[in-house]
């Protein structure tokens, strides 16, 4: 951890070792988030806090903070930028609360920081499990066809619990036709096949469509139609 | 249905001005086709972090769309001064091709 240390606001003493503690001379609102404080000594601001962990700490403008103080202004500092984090995280895209775990953890004191966060993002309705795997269930479908498993599959592998990722691939497979999808995908995976033996054609076009998670059934048909067409 | 702009929105809410969610806006506004919203926003994201030129390449597009074709030509060049000062190649090439796609009257 980086311990502060810093001069004594215009104290003049250039040249001198630093001091080993500093004074708070304002204790100011965040322009851009009304619930943080800057805390700043001189013309630094030594740490960029919530409100109630001013309260908590008791910090008032004139306290000299030795270095245990200041090593708790930067933990709460930290657990604010930790928070920046997890925001900026999920405006890139929507992330289950396992995934953005793993994102968090190597920048987080501890785990109970990084759990702290998440059910503080839960409480305020940014991160919603349901919400995410529906989001990413959209994006991925919207790049094209796959099968019920290759959906299920991918949410997992995202980090959302089986019953919701199968929850939200039954939702969104149900108005589909999985054998039109199907035959829309072996379209792009056919591509190059004509040139092959019809068994090692098949072999391929079927190994490509079960990869997409359609289900065996549809598979077969769909090689038969795609392959006796061309 | 989860909606991913009104979710941006509150994410938003909670860093109003953060760069990121500002750009995640833009792009999220450009995907649906409103390039307007799409443009503002990454204006936006531009005002707090200047030095993104893929935030000036999407912007660019959106103003393409908007038929604002000299607002769109000034935001690849600020674009590409950045990305040469920063020294990011891809992104230079990126604005480049993008600035030749549009043809000599684009």
């Amino acid at each position: 951890m980086t311990k502060l240390h810093l001069n004594w606001p215009n104290s003049g003493r250039r040249g001198v070792p630093m001091a080993d503690f500093v004074c708070i001379t304002a204790i100011k609102a965040d322009a851009r988030e009304p619930n943080l404080r800057k805390i700043h000594s001189g013309s630094k601001v030594i740490g960029r806090i919530r409100r109630q962990d001013v309260d908590a700490l008791q910090l008032a403008v004139h306290d000299e903070l030795d270095p245990s103080m200041l090593d708790a202004i930067a933990a709460c500092d930290r657990r604010v930028a930790l928070r920046l984090r997890a925001i900026r995280s999920l405006s890139r895209a929507a992330a289950s609360r396992q995934r953005l775990a793993t994102r968090l953890a190597p920048h987080a004191d501890n785990f109970e920081q990084v759990t702290a966060i998440l059910d503080e993002l839960e409480q305020d309705g940014l991160l919603d499990d349901a919400v995410a795997a529906d989001q990413i269930a959209q994006e991925v479908l919207r790049r094209g066809p796959i099968g019920t498993y290759k959906l299920t599959s991918l949410l997992r592998s995202r980090g959302f619990g089986g019953d919701l990722s199968r929850s939200v691939a039954a939702k969104y497979m149900s108005d589909r036709d999985e054998l039109a999808d199907a035959l829309e995908a072996a379209g792009k995976a056919a591509r190059g096949l004509d040139r092959l033996p019809l068994d090692t054609a098949r072999r391929r076009l079927t190994g490509r469509l079960a990869r997409k998670g359609f289900s065996a059934g549809v598979v077969r048909e769909t090689v038969d139609r795609t392959l006796s067409s061309e | 249905m989860a909606d991913r702009l009104e979710q941006l929105h509150r994410l938003l809410a909670t860093e109003p001005g953060d760069a990121f969610c500002l750009y995640a806006m833009g792009m999220e506004y450009a995907r649906r086709g409103e390039h307007e919203a799409a443009a503002a926003h990454l204006e936006q994201s531009l005002v707090t972090e200047p030095d993104q030129p893929y935030a000036h390449f999407h912007r660019a597009q959106s103003l393409i769309h908007l038929q604002r074709t000299n607002d769109a030509h000034a935001a690849v060049e600020a674009g590409l001064d950045i990305a040469s000062t920063q020294g990011d190649d891809k992104a230079a090439s990126e604005l480049a091709e993008l600035r030749a796609s549009w043809g000599p009257h684009g």
